[in-house]
């Protein structure tokens, strides 16, 4: 089944082209790396499959539902979720109240003045953080917690909203060599038990190998080449794109 | 016609004194990326110098021109030697703080900067020499005008061009230019930013200060001088756009001339009533600057600022009640209750005070803490509760119980529509549009005569025969006050209060699991407009009468100070603020003269010690421990 | 040794980009830092400028720790940075971005000017009072080096400058980059085109993940296609 369908999207920041045309599709429960040098669109993209921006032309569909027009509330309805390059957490919150807040939102409970917020969903949080090996800190500041933490709880938050799929920018950017492969295996080990499918931006070539299913390779804009991982290491343009050689 | 020539002439006039302390402000601004609120307080400096400085050099007190023209030289000089001295005792010590702590800093400098001018030149208004030579007035049109006047017409320009000049052909004024466009890189260049900022400050005081003391033969040395003029001075910066001269050069000019032209025009008909525009000279100088920040966000000539590199403001976890904070806020209502046992009238006048601005601050915290949107014009919704109770009462005649709701109701109105307008913008923006808000209603309500009393404001208003009492509406004052600082606690941890905060820490995570952010900040303005209305109106009724202070400026400043001094991370540190605030206020006040500079000091201490707030601190250390 | 960074680690907030790494640069030698988008080059090179915190390790540079400077003292100390985005002025006219990189170093005469910059970057001298910010891409490159040389510093660091840039414009710096090592300037760059790099190095480092992963000659690189094929191809 297709979760998601990209087809022929552009954007161009005053005059200069960030996005040409671009199309793909990903099925249900796959994992798909999208690469390039820096530049190359992978963050403007991200911004239109959530809604952050609009694409100047071309069409994305998230299951059946046209998503193009559709601001981010309610492209999180459908099932669309996100992490940040830069982990984003709400950094005066514990860890528990981080992943409450994500699931009073998903569930429309935030015009309530009177309950404790402190008390709504805390056991679906220690759920969602006991999953993620993150239940010891739910009582711990944001602002404490080493940055490897920080991105489980930022992927917490992300699941709360019950995703079918998720947009993850770098999520291994800015962590220990280690740390990048635990945190990678447990995503993949989140995706295959919730039949979740992960579109994933990432600079780490270790990781994209290991775990992408398919891999789309973009470079000014333009997806020059996608494919299995193999295929996508054999493909000259690839190698091409990485080593510099296409400017002379 | 010739009438219209002349209002044409004094709007050039009032452009160029408000283009020397715009252009000052703005170059500060540009370079430090410090909102100085002293600046007000330079140009007043400027004033009561030059007064002194030309009565020094008037030998045997006679007036040359040369006692006139370098007393006031004398006297922009030193004011710009101020400047430095500010900036190398305090600013520079809290450039890598949270932009809410550089305005205290500056807030501090005001104060101390009033009392130093109230203890040195008394709180009588001094008026200075006319200047020699141009004391005169020329025929224009058949009118007289003032030669002094149209003197300040020609320096404006001048200083503009002088600027210009030193700005475009001196390595001081290139290596300024390239760090206003780009700090960290011109320090990659090797450029010395401490040298370049003491000295744009220095530049920047010097021409509010020439500013200042250009004015001495046009109108006496006031020591309310500092907030009216950074208030034009804020609008003006902000209408050109931050940083940029020509931009408060043409925006003095705008305003200038809008203002002139009311005066100009005078009284319209409109819909069957007269309006009469020379009357709400401020409301238009404000409609001006939201038009401007609402089409043209960054002001007319400026840009989108370039982001600084986060200065890590530390907010720590709020925490929740535990046994021993639930039973000290116990005991200290238990307290209260029994206080009217053994107090004494005076002190329970001062309860009164002491609870109604707790209520004041508590809601300006909620805006500046949780929602993060830091507000300088709160007394608006303050002044309005407090007008609004007073107006049901005497004018619609209502009775006081009514009256009392009628305030917040109206407060939450007000709030309803600035809030709309203020939530589309962030920062230092919004808290000038909130200031601007905040000017219009004090004008509409300063120049009302007919309705709100203009500036002799209300009397008579009391409370009902069975509150009339000191001690029952002490009472009252209590429940309604402590009740809702109670409920603001509540709001503050309720999914409401969270995902408040949530927009705060982190925008682009709130908005990505679904918050629509700008529609919750909007609320936040209604929650905290009603409840500061609520504390207007109880306020209005303490006291009897009311006058537009309750809505100026200085009300507004006075909360910030407040809720900063108290500390704007915690929720008890507003209340704590309020508390010492209106005690110093009051009680202090009786005993020591100059209690605004010492509490000035306190706050340049605390800035100066505790560079990322007193709360920040504990937090990092904890975090250290940790 | 001109330039010695001795396990430093650094990073942004909570995050960690480098992790106990290693780098040392002689004078007049000219040296590369290669790897993938993301390993680290930039945040080594500002690091060095202290315009990243460093939270551990040292740094010296002609025989003076400047871990604990400020930027614009170790600007004057004679370290010279180009950033990969450039960052001229745009408000100010080329001759004025120039003007404001002019420094005199300490104790020597200064071997850069106008005229000089003009002469060996012909391409500029037309633009003298053209805004910086109308400049194509390419001479913006050049001014942002030409700014920097003008503080006549004795080391450079350089953020991917042949980035965006078209092959002749890419030829012209790595002509430039030639003659300031004939002059004794030491050259740290930062790059992802591996032939450009190459072509004009005397040394190359790989870093990967934050960390040091080969330190060698150009020459040894040039040779060992496992290395580039393992950390900088796909």
């Amino acid at each position: 089944m297709t979760i998601l369908r990209v087809e022929g999207i552009s954007k161009s920041y005053s005059g200069a082209l960030a996005l040409d045309n671009l199309s793909f599709e990903l099925q249900a429960g796959e994992i798909i790396a999208m690469i390039g040098p820096n530049g190359a669109g992978k963050t403007t993209c991200f911004n239109i499959l959530h809604g952050q921006l609009r694409a100047d032309s071309g069409q994305v569909f998230v299951g059946d539902a046209c998503t193009s027009r559709m601001d981010t509330p309610a492209i999180l309805r459908l099932g669309v979720g996100r992490t940040f390059q830069i982990a984003a957490t709400f950094h005066s919150f514990t860890v528990a109240e981080n992943v409450q807040m994500a699931l009073l939102a998903r569930r429309g409970l935030l015009w309530n003045l009177h309950s404790q917020a402190g008390d709504l969903c805390r056991k679906e949080a220690d759920q969602l953080l006991e999953q993620l090996g993150m239940l010891a800190h739910a009582a711990r500041a944001c602002s404490v917690l080493s940055y490897g933490d920080l991105k489980r709880v930022e992927l917490a938050m992300a699941l709360a909203g019950d995703p079918i799929l998720l947009l993850m920018d770098e999520p291994t950017a800015g962590m220990a060599p280690r740390e990048r492969l635990q945190l990678m295996a447990l995503v993949v080990r989140l995706a295959r038990e919730r039949k979740l499918s992960v579109l994933f931006t990432e600079h780490d070539m270790d990781i994209v190998f290991a775990h992408a299913d398919r891999i789309l390779l973009l470079e000014q804009g333009r997806l020059i080449c996608q494919g299995t991982p193999a295929m996508v290491r054999a493909d000259p343009r690839a190698q091409r794109a990485y080593l510099g050689d296409n400017r002379d | 016609m010739s009438s219209f020539v002349l209002q044409f002439l004094n709007g050039l006039t009032s452009a160029s004194t408000l283009f020397m302390v715009a252009a000052g402000l703005s170059l500060i601004f540009g370079i430090t990326r410090v909102l100085n609120f002293a600046h007000g307080s330079m140009y007043m400096l400027g004033i009561y110098l030059a007064y002194s400085a030309i009565g020094a050099f008037s030998v045997g007190g006679v007036l040359t021109p040369v006692a006139f023209w370098g007393g006031i030289l004398c006297a922009a000089v030193l004011v710009g030697m101020v400047g430095a001295l500010v900036e190398l005792t305090v600013l520079r010590r809290v450039y890598r703080s949270p932009e809410l702590f550089q305005l205290l800093a500056t807030f501090g400098v005001v104060l101390l900067t009033k009392d130093l001018v109230l203890w040195f030149w008394g709180p009588e208004d001094l008026l200075g020499p006319r200047a020699p030579g141009l004391g005169g007035a020329v025929e224009i049109l058949g009118s007289p005008f003032p030669e002094y006047d149209l003197f300040l017409i020609v320096v404006g320009p001048l200083i503009l061009g002088l600027l210009w000049l030193l700005l475009h052909s001196t390595r001081w004024g290139l290596l300024i230019r390239a760090a206003t466009q780009d700090r960290e890189m011109a320090a990659a260049l090797g450029i010395n930013q401490k040298l370049l900022f003491t000295s744009t400050f220095a530049l920047g005081a010097f021409l509010a200060g020439l500013g200042g003391a250009l004015q001495i033969p046009r109108e006496p040395a006031q020591h309310f001088l500092d907030f009216t003029v950074i208030v034009d001075a804020f609008v003006v910066v902000v209408v050109g756009g931050m940083g940029s001269i020509p931009g408060a050069f043409l925006a003095a000019l705008l305003i200038g001339e809008v203002k002139a032209l009311c005066i100009g025009i005078g009284e319209i008909g409109a819909f069957g009533f007269g309006i009469s525009l020379p009357k709400l000279t401020l409301v238009v100088e404000s409609l001006v600057m939201a038009a401007v920040l609402i089409f043209r966000p960054w002001g007319l000539m400026g840009r989108a600022l370039a982001v600084l590199p986060d200065a890590g403001e530390a907010r720590p976890l709020l925490a929740r009640n535990t046994a021993a904070t639930r039973m000290a806020g116990v005991a200290i209502v238990a307290a209260l209750a029994i206080t009217p046992a053994f107090a004494n009238q005076y002190s329970l006048v001062l309860l009164v005070d002491i609870l109604i601005f707790a209520l004041f601050a508590a809601s300006l915290h909620f805006l500046m803490g949780p929602s993060g949107m830091a507000s300088f014009g709160h007394a608006a919704y303050f002044g309005l509760g407090a007008y609004a109770a007073a107006l049901a009462f005497k004018q619609a005649g209502l009775p006081m119980e009514i009256s009392i709701l009628v305030g917040p109701l109206v407060a939450v109105l007000a709030a309803l529509s600035f809030g709309w307008f203020c939530v589309r913008l962030s920062g230092v923006y919004l808290a000038m549009l909130t200031l601007a808000f905040a000017q219009i209603t004090w004008s509409v309500i300063y120049q009302w005569d007919g309705f709100t009393g203009g500036s002799n404001g209300l009397v008579g208003v009391w409370p009902a025969p069975w509150l009339s009492g000191r001690i029952s509406y002490f009472y009252l004052v209590l429940l309604l006050c402590g009740g809702a600082v109670l409920i603001l606690r509540r709001i503050i941890f309720s999914p409401f209060g969270y995902a408040l905060r949530a927009c705060r820490d982190s925008p682009m995570r709130a908005a990505a699991i679904g918050i629509n952010v700008s529609r919750f900040q909007w609320m936040a303005f209604l929650v905290a407009g009603g409840f500061a209305g609520l504390a207007g109106a109880l306020f209005a009724f303490s006291k009897g009468s009311i006058s537009p202070e309750v809505l100026a400026i200085g009300q507004s400043v006075d909360g910030l100070v407040m809720v900063l001094l108290g500390g704007v991370q915690t929720i008890s540190g507003p209340l704590v603020g309020a508390a010492v605030f209106t005690w110093l206020q009051e009680l202090v006040a009786r005993h020591i003269d100059y209690w605004r500079a010492l509490l000035g000091m306190i706050i340049i201490v605390i800035v100066v010690a505790f560079p990322h707030g007193i709360v920040g601190q504990l937090f990092s250390r904890n975090r250290a421990k940790e | 040794m001109m330039l010695s960074i001795r396990s430093i680690s650094a990073g942004y907030g909570p995050a960690r980009v480098l992790f106990d790494l290693n780098l040392e640069l002689r004078a007049g030698e000219i040296s590369v830092i290669l790897g993938r988008n993301g390993a680290g080059k930039s945040t080594t090179l500002k690091t060095v400028m202290a315009m990243v915190p460093l939270s551990g390790g040292q740094i010296w540079f002609s025989g003076k720790r400047i871990d604990q400077r400020s930027t614009w003292e170790i600007a004057r100390a004679g370290m010279g940075y180009v950033p990969e985005e450039r960052r001229i002025f745009p408000d100010l006219s080329v001759l004025e971005n120039l003007e404001a990189g002019r420094r005199l170093p300490h104790g020597r005469a200064p071997s850069w000017s106008v005229a000089r910059i003009f002469k060996l970057l012909p391409a500029l001298a037309p633009l003298g009072e053209r805004r910086a910010g109308t400049l194509s891409g390419g001479e913006q490159q050049m001014l942002a080096v030409a700014r920097t040389l003008m503080g006549n510093p004795s080391c450079l660091l350089l953020d991917e400058p042949s980035e965006g840039l078209a092959p002749a414009v890419v030829e012209l710096l790595a002509t430039l980059v030639r003659t300031l090592r004939g002059e004794g300037m030491a050259v740290l760059l930062a790059e992802q085109n591996v032939r450009f790099a190459l072509a004009v190095s005397d040394t190359a480092h790989i870093i990967e993940k934050g960390g040091l992963r080969f330190s060698g000659t150009a020459r040894q690189l040039q040779e060992r296609a496992d290395l580039r094929a393992e950390y900088l191809a796909l």
